[in-house]
């Protein structure tokens, strides 16, 4: 075991979550950078309890996935000697995520980019919804960028099998502005339309750079929803007033997605339309949105290494340089 | 004498602004609105007007800010375009100012999302003339590199011509004259086979470019969608779709409808549960049996029966 921290040198600490703080590590023996996830089990007495569920459920998922677009787990190890024990997940290096890249205001989105983003978003989530797996917090801080340009769907911390008959799932799932309509209703029972929804809001974002939907509340979530999307009526949404906590709103009319996607050609429009549906069930799977023409339409979708990099990236190699230069300088000037 | 100009339109020397402005803040003495120091910049037109022009053009196209694919039809576009330029002209000759002005701020409470939005955007024009001064700065690039190459051939030639006059003074029994003239002969000769235009022709650059621009566009290949392959290591898995029909369904048991507007549908554990059934059972097919008889029969027989 302590032969392999010794493998990773830590460079330093990239961000802290509820349950793991994040370190930029170097592999030494591949020279790679690599980030570790060092998830907290806290002293005996608070793991006796058994360790946080989300850590247990990100490494159940990571080990069993394999895709260009989902995260790779690259090892795992535990840590008990020191004083406090942990859980070590050793992931490849993201340089940013899909969040950093829509609010930098120095990034010029274009269609052929949002394609190129929505299509690898959609296979890394046709793979994982053909494996039974169900994301459950898709939002752009959560879809990693790799120095390539790679979007890789991450953190699976809420991740579940779907499928099962008789088991009651958690409508409390997936971050607020991105959750369907019927998690908000409290479903129990439901598919892969809550990831399908979120991936609509994530296009949405691309297009508009600001998110879609922000709630304050619960309530208030489903109201921006139903302002923009209309009321659930029994035809555009059968057997919703069957939800245990439905909630019967003043009615309203959509409004038409053109007026808030001006700039979007009717293709485009036509995605949105129709993975954003009230009824999931209405809502086109993976594999059914990656058929619709909008993807196979020109413009042809942005080759990932040619797709925008936020300036920090660009800029540590120049900074390097500068580094670099001033370092001779000194020397220079300490020669007599 | 440094001539500058502020938001009025009404130039002051240089030395002029220093001292009337002195504190920062000032009027102007012309029209004697209030103006700030920082607020002026040199001219660069003789005519201040048209300075005047370009600072309201500035302010409007900020917030004026949509591009040619935002509209449905060149006449809508055209027509917005006619609109801005009426504006700017009113404001620049201050005709009807508060009427303008209550105009184009009405459009901006009405555009404000589509503003934000188009802040920063690039029109395709202008991600043509990014291209265009792209390619510039490469051919620029190689047309140095070219010349330097040229440069060295050049100097090298020479070299070695010189080299083989010695060479031929130092070995030949004729006339000093004789071998001298001859060389000279030859160095002109070589020096007029070597004169070739460096400069390729720039007409044409302009069209190349667009043609590359375009090329580029129809090199990057369309999506394509393939459906996912996936090794179950076992007999073939019924489409969804035929999960009815097969009968498959017949053995689960009717979602409610509440699991209905949820997003369940029985077809979810009635298919995962075949995948689960059928996963690594190695199933041989029949055809592939013949073929390798030697195969791992003992599952396979027992699948038959």
């Amino acid at each position: 075991m302590s032969a392999k921290i010794r493998r990773y040198n830590f460079i330093k600490v990239l961000g802290e979550g509820q349950y793991a703080v994040v370190y930029k590590a170097k592999d030494t023996r591949t020279n790679d950078d690599v980030a570790v996830k060092k998830i907290k089990i806290g002293s005996r007495q608070e793991a006796s309890d058994g360790i946080n569920l989300t850590a247990l459920r990100e490494i159940k998922f990571l080990q069993e996935v394999k895709h260009p677009n989902v995260i790779e787990l690259l090892d795992s190890f535990g840590e008990y000697g020191s004083n406090s024990p942990s859980i070590c997940l050793v992931f490849e290096f993201m340089n940013t995520d899909l969040e950093n890249i829509i609010n930098n205001r120095n990034i010029l989105l274009t269609a052929t980019h949002t394609k190129s983003y929505m299509i690898m978003l959609l296979l890394g989530l046709e793979y994982l919804h053909n494996n039974w797996i169900l994301h459950r917090d898709l939002k752009p801080n959560n879809l990693l960028i790799d120095k390539r340009g790679v979007l890789k769907i991450a953190d699976f911390g809420l991740a579940k099998f779907f499928g099962s008959p008789s088991r009651l799932m958690s409508h409390e799932v997936v971050t607020r502005w991105y959750r369907s309509p019927e998690l908000l209703f409290g479903a129990k029972k439901y598919g892969t339309g809550v990831d399908i929804w979120a991936a609509g809001l994530i296009m949405a974002e691309l297009l508009l750079r600001i998110p879609l939907l922000p709630g304050d509340t619960d309530l208030g979530q489903l109201l921006k929803i139903f302002e923009v999307f209309g009321t659930p009526t029994d035809s555009n949404w059968p057997d919703a007033k069957t939800f245990s906590d439905y909630i019967e709103f003043k009615q309203m009319e959509p409004k038409p997605l053109r007026t808030i996607f001006t700039t979007s050609k009717p293709d485009e429009l036509d995605v949105l339309e129709r993975i954003m549906q009230l009824d999931p069930k209405r809502r086109p799977n993976a594999s059914e949105t990656l058929q619709m023409e909008y993807f196979s339409n020109p413009p042809a979708p942005c080759p990932s290494e040619r797709l925008p990099k936020p300036k920090e990236i660009q800029q540590t190699e120049s900074n390097k340089r500068k580094l670099g230069n001033d370092e001779k300088v000194t020397i220079k000037k300490d020669r007599p | 004498m440094k001539l500058m100009v502020s938001k009025c339109g009404h130039s002051l020397c240089e030395n002029c602004v220093e001292n009337k402005f002195s504190k920062g803040v000032g009027n102007c003495p012309t029209c004697k609105i209030e103006l700030k120091k920082n607020g002026f910049r040199y001219q660069i037109f003789e005519d201040p007007f048209v300075e005047l022009e370009i600072d309201i053009r500035k302010r409007i196209l900020k917030d004026f800010n949509r591009k040619e694919q935002d509209f449905d039809s060149l006449d809508a576009y055209n027509d917005y375009l006619e609109m801005v330029e009426t504006y700017i002209f009113n404001l620049t000759n201050k005709t009807d100012v508060e009427e303008t002005e209550r105009k184009i701020n009405e459009y901006k409470e009405a555009n404000k999302e589509v503003i934000t939005k188009n802040r920063g955007k690039l029109s395709n024009d202008e991600i043509f003339i990014e291209h265009l001064i792209e390619q510039e700065r490469t051919a620029e690039e190689m047309r140095k590199k070219i010349y330097e190459q040229e440069l060295q051939k050049e100097q090298e030639a020479k070299q070695r011509v010189k080299h083989d006059l010695m060479e031929a003074l130092l070995h030949s029994t004729g006339n000093v004259n004789q071998v001298l003239k001859k060389g000279i002969e030859d160095l002109e000769k070589k020096r007029k086979e070597d004169v070739q235009p460096i400069m390729p022709n720039m007409i044409k650059r302009e069209e190349e470019i667009l043609i590359s621009l375009s090329n580029d566009q129809n090199q990057q290949r369309l999506f394509e969608y393939i459906p996912p392959i996936y090794d179950h290591q076992g007999p073939s898995i019924p489409d969804k779709n035929d999960l009815e029909q097969l009968g498959y369904l017949d053995h689960v048991r009717q979602e409610k409808p509440v699991e209905r507007a949820g997003g369940y549908t029985r077809e979810y554990p009635c298919l995962r549960a075949i995948e689960e059934a059928f996963d690594m059972l190695l199933f041989v097919k029949e055809n592939s049996l013949i073929d390798t008889k030697q195969g791992p029969t003992d599952e396979n027989e027992s699948m038959e029966t």
